[in-house]
């Protein structure tokens, strides 16, 4: 078989597979006309069809985990101290309403003990602390009772509550807490072997926990692993909130300096410089201690323990060395880990660990949220505010959105600016270039972070916002411009970009034309500050082209057709033979040559283009772009062979389009590309139904339909796209009633106009539903949508609009069906007028033809006997 | 994994390889698989005993990761699936011939191919589709490179239709005439097979 017999035979089972199973013999008799081997082949595929079923949908392997046992929840029960001796005095003892059941660690302080309480009818499991009280004098002690207030109207998930507190009997202080049954926190990452971001979030509930205490004016000055605990089901709950404080008060009013006793029960591992140094305690403190829990939690070591041997020289570091980067303190262990941690994490961490109180996170809610910016890849906080890393966190989070957009390109494009202004800063002592600079910077910002929250909601949205605030920017610049030639490029960049996105009508644009249009020109009239010699650079020449193309882009819609013709071929001339930008310009002199009533003239300059793009992909043999250039040409060549009307270019138009949408469906699928497919399938389309091969072009324009929903679903405010999905639905539907689809072509007029109704009564309604709405109801098989419709009425609004022939035509077919056939004559004599005058010598193009045809038919109607 | 294979050189890569240099995509394959059997290690060890992973999974998750520390390009995506279906089906071809021959992939490491589960009748198609599949990319190539997307990366039709740029629709059908012709081209082998 050969590739080309494949397609055949594709095409007829995929029409076959279409219908029921009753009909299919039927339809493959008609189908295959005669050819037995086609028949039996599509036959065959059919039956196999049948019997695969689903068989090969499925996916065709999995992948599965080993089974392998997990440690079960072993650890110790309560903080990591020492479990003591089997007899202990207290075990036993009731205190308040408990009766210590057994011990479960001891410390320099004193000891924590189990305590159960079940003189109710449940049994509460508390823990209870008993205090040595030589650690208390007279003083301490009273801080003592009235702390433990506070302490108790702590009321948070994630701290262990302190339920009563006292004074046994022979003078032992004790605080009552919650039992908590886990691990520390430590050992629990470990042993469960938590992910990165499992930690991190682990992390986050610390700190608002944390956060909460701090808001309650409380510090907790002794957070370590050993005092939080995480419970089986992954809850961290904080333990001995304040208790630090209760303990040494003189140490926590920095009037003593630090000095290590057998009483001090600070671990030295968590402390912060100014513990060790006796300074003011703040809330300060307890950030650097999350800061050393997540470098540990992170890398498994200390940020000074392993370079310190001795307690001594462990104080000396905290105080006064450089911790290592989480990422390069983990790097020789665990490379590959190491790499999460580069960037955010290492700052997040040094952040908080800083030796300055005040120059750390401000809160433990900032440290969390930072923490949180860095899971979902957003700027932290912290980090020093380069653009760069801004931009990157930005491109990051919105990988998909940032590649099918020109909004990040402006960004960029300023960004360029101030890069160079940046670097002439420092050669000019210029106050007003420092100002300018300034200002773009925080439009760099602004572009970067207001943006992103534009996106949100969609790409258009995000244009606007931009537009906007891009424009002003822009505009402050270019008053101080100076004659640098790198500056004025860009600049011309710049209102490029913001003239596309308030209204270049080949983008998807806001519809501003009037503000698109003085961006452009503000754009061409830097570009006549430029001296000859700045034209060598064929970059500049592209630029510069440009600017005039798009000024003539909008021209062209408003009539001054003369000067659009003029300014693109000054385009042209600027570009002194560079193929690639020529394209555009010849492209458009060409279409401009078809709007003025000579397609065949217009197909000239489109074979043109053809070699101009064809040489210039011969140039390029890897670029897509230039791939995509020659089937550009080829697609308006195509456009106008079916424009004249003249049966012995057809034929070539179908090779046309067919060689373009290949060359199309092969490029990458962003939006753009995407669009250009569904549009070369409509042109496909078109041309198939030209030569009456209109099977296929029903299968051609359900493509594009299908390619424009799709892209629609991604940008639900683009008009753009809903416009086409309504010029693709209209040509289904003339495929449909022309091939007799009854039933498809019923059902999609049907949604069509319930769809487009509420469009067509907007105050004022896009131009294009108004011709679409009246099209289906001018060719419509079924009079039942015609009766309950005012279709003249709706034509009457599109022509008025319009004011083209296009909508005089529509109008006049409106009124001819209505039976009103004077003024649908009349009205079609005004459409003629406005066709450009024939050419004589020249073809006939085949819109002329059309209309005189119509007239000629309403004219015989209309026109009274004897006139 | 050798020092190209970096996946900061991602990026190069594929434009080499888009520029029709066959050294690159082996390149590209060797990076590729280097982060699936990296990423399965670590699924296979994050994951609960007994779970099941489905490939495109794994396959997506390689890409992003490739991609992350470079400034890979998003129409480098496509590329990117097409190698990594390719290899995919190398992977699963490769095992599926060891098991019909009854033996087990080695090494001590936790590989790719050890926690493959293929069930047994699966295996002949597999094998099957892979040998008939060279025929079908020869008559249609695009045709070919879908069904390797489906069958051998278990990309879902949408995810087909944007990576090669064509609708959901086009895929749906290329798809349904593509297993009716597998299935008929396996079907005498089967038959073969079991006589």
């Amino acid at each position: 078989m050969t590739p080309e017999r494949w397609q055949q035979v594709k095409r007829v089972f995929d029409e076959a597979v279409e219908r029921e199973p009753q009909e299919r013999g039927g339809f493959l008799d008609a189908a295959c006309k005669g050819d037995n081997d086609l028949r039996a082949e599509v036959a065959s595929l059919l039956a196999a069809r049948e019997d695969a079923g689903s068989r090969y949908d499925a996916a065709i392997v999995a992948i599965q985990t080993e089974t392998k046992t997990m440690d079960g929840d072993a650890g110790s029960r309560y903080g990591a101290v020492v479990a003591g001796q089997t007899t202990d005095p207290m075990v036993g003892r009731r205190v308040s309403t408990y009766k210590i059941v057994r011990r479960l660690g001891s410390g320099g302080m004193g000891a924590v003990y189990l305590a159960s309480r079940d003189d109710l009818q449940f049994r509460r499991l508390v823990a209870i602390k008993m205090i040595r009280p030589e650690l208390l004098d007279e003083n301490t002690r009273r801080r003592f009772d009235n702390e433990r207030q506070t302490l108790a109207a702590l009321e948070h998930p994630n701290i262990v509550k302190l339920v009563d507190g006292g004074t046994t009997e022979d003078g032992w202080p004790y605080l009552i807490m919650d039992y908590v049954e886990g691990q520390p926190i430590d050992r629990f990452v470990k042993e469960r072997d938590l992910s990165t971001p499992e930690r991190l979030e682990l992390f986050r509930a610390l700190c608002a926990a944390v956060h909460y205490a701090h808001q309650n004016l409380i510090v907790h000055r002794d957070l370590k692993p050993a005092n939080i605990l995480v419970t089986p089901q992954g809850i961290p709950k904080l333990l001995d909130f304040g208790i630090a404080k209760l303990l040494r008060p003189a140490f926590a009013q920095g009037t003593a300096g630090f000095t290590r006793t057998e009483a001090q029960p600070m671990t030295p591992e968590y402390a912060s410089p100014e513990q060790i140094l006796g300074s003011p305690i703040t809330t300060a403190t307890d950030i650097y201690s999350l800061g050393v829990l997540l470098y540990t939690l992170l890398t498994g070591m200390h940020p000074y323990r392993a370079t310190s041997q001795s307690m001594h020289e462990l104080e000396i570091s905290i105080c006064e060395g450089n911790p290592k980067k989480p990422s390069a303190a983990l790097e020789p262990v665990a490379p590959a880990a190491a790499r999460h941690l580069r960037g955010d994490l290492d700052t997040i961490v040094l952040t908080a660990i800083r030796k300055e109180p005040q120059r750390r996170y401000s809160s433990a809610e900032h440290l969390a949220e930072d923490v949180r910016r860095h899971l979902q890849h957003e700027p932290l906080a912290a980090r020093p505010d380069t653009v760069w890393y801004r931009t990157q966190k930005f491109v990051e989070r919105n990988k998909w959105a940032v590649a099918t957009s020109a909004v990040v390109a402006i960004a960029l494009a300023t960004m360029g600016v101030m890069d160079r202004i940046d670097r002439q800063r420092a050669e000019l002592d210029d106050q007003r270039a420092e100002r300018r600079f300034q200002d773009l910077r925080s439009f760099a910002n602004f572009a970067i972070l207001d943006l992103d929250k534009a996106m949100a909601k969609g790409l258009t949205p995000a244009r606007q916002v931009l537009a906007v605030k891009a424009v002003g920017y822009l505009d402050d610049l270019a008053k101080d411009l100076k004659s640098d030639t790198s500056i004025k490029v860009d600049l011309m960049r710049g209102y490029l970009k913001v003239g596309d996105i308030v209204g270049n009508p080949s983008q998807d644009d806001l519809g501003d034309t009037a503000g698109a249009r003085q961006n452009y020109e503000k754009a061409v009239a830097i570009a006549e500050t430029l001296r000859p010699g700045d034209l060598k650079d064929p970059d500049v020449r592209a630029l510069v082209a440009l600017c005039e193309e798009n000024l003539a882009d909008l021209l062209e819609p408003a009539g001054e057709r003369a000067e659009a013709i003029d300014r693109y071929s000054k385009a042209l001339e600027i570009l002194q033979g560079d193929l690639e930008p020529s394209l555009y310009p010849l492209q458009k002199i060409a279409d401009l040559r078809a709007d003025d009533g000579d397609p065949a003239a217009a197909l000239e300059t489109s074979k043109q283009l053809e070699q101009t793009a064809s040489e210039w992909a011969a140039k390029n043999p890897a670029s897509a772009g230039a791939r995509r250039g020659v089937a550009f040409a080829q697609d308006r060549s195509a456009g106008f062979a079916l424009q004249t009307g003249d049966p012995t270019v057809i034929g070539g138009a179908e090779t046309a389009a067919r060689s373009a949408l290949a060359i199309y469906q092969s490029a990458n699928p962003t939006p753009d590309h995407r669009r250009t497919t569904a549009i070369e399938y409509k042109r496909l389309a078109e041309v198939l139904r030209r030569e009456n091969k209109k099977a296929e072009a029903l299968d051609d324009i359900r493509s594009a339909r299908s390619i424009t929903r799709d892209l629609l679903s991604h940008d639900q405010l683009n008009e753009r796209s809903r416009v086409d999905e309504t010029q693709e639905t209209v040509l289904l539907i003339g495929l449909l009633n022309e091939t007799g689809r009854k039933e498809q072509a019923r059902h999609e007029t049907a949604a069509a106009l319930a769809k487009l109704e509420p469009l067509i009564h907007a105050e004022t309604p896009n131009l294009f539903y108004l011709t679409d709405y009246v099209s289906i109801l001018d060719d419509t098989l079924f009079p039942e949508f015609v009766k309950s419709r005012n279709v003249v009425e709706t034509a009457r609004k599109a022509a008025a609009a319009g004011k083209d022939w296009e909508t005089l035509d529509l109008l006049a077919r409106a009124l001819e069906r209505a039976g009103n056939l004077g003024e649908a004559a009349e009205t079609e004599t005004k459409a003629l007028n406005l066709l450009p005058p024939a050419k004589p010598g020249r073809p006939k193009p085949e819109n002329r033809k059309n209309l005189e045809e119509s007239l000629a038919r309403m004219s015989v109607g209309s026109a009274p006997p004897g006139k | 994994m050798s020092a190209a294979a970096e996946p900061q050189d991602l990026t190069q890569l594929l434009r080499r390889l888009r520029a029709g240099d066959e050294e690159a995509a082996a390149q590209v394959a060797a990076a590729a698989y280097g982060e699936l059997r990296k990423l399965a290690a670590r699924c296979l060890r994050r994951e609960r005993p007994g779970h099941t992973l489905q490939p495109t999974a794994l396959v997506h998750e390689a890409f992003l990761k490739l991609a992350a520390n470079t400034r890979t390009e998003w129409r480098d995506r496509a590329q990117f699936y097409a190698v990594a279906a390719r290899l995919m089906r190398r992977i699963l071809v490769d095992y599926a011939r060891r098991r019909a021959a009854g033996k087990r992939g080695g090494g001590h490491q936790v590989t790719l191919e050890e926690n493959l589960v293929l069930r047994e009748e699966r295996i002949e198609d597999v094998l099957g589709v892979d040998e008939v599949l060279e025929r079908l990319e020869a008559l249609d190539p695009r045709q070919g490179r879908i069904v390797e997307l489906r069958f051998f990366s278990g990309l879902t039709v949408e995810e087909i239709a944007e990576v090669l740029g064509i609708s959901t629709p086009t895929v749906k059908r290329e798809w349904s005439s593509a297993k009716a012709w597998l299935h008929r081209e396996l079907s005498p082998m089967r038959k073969q097979a079991k006589a």
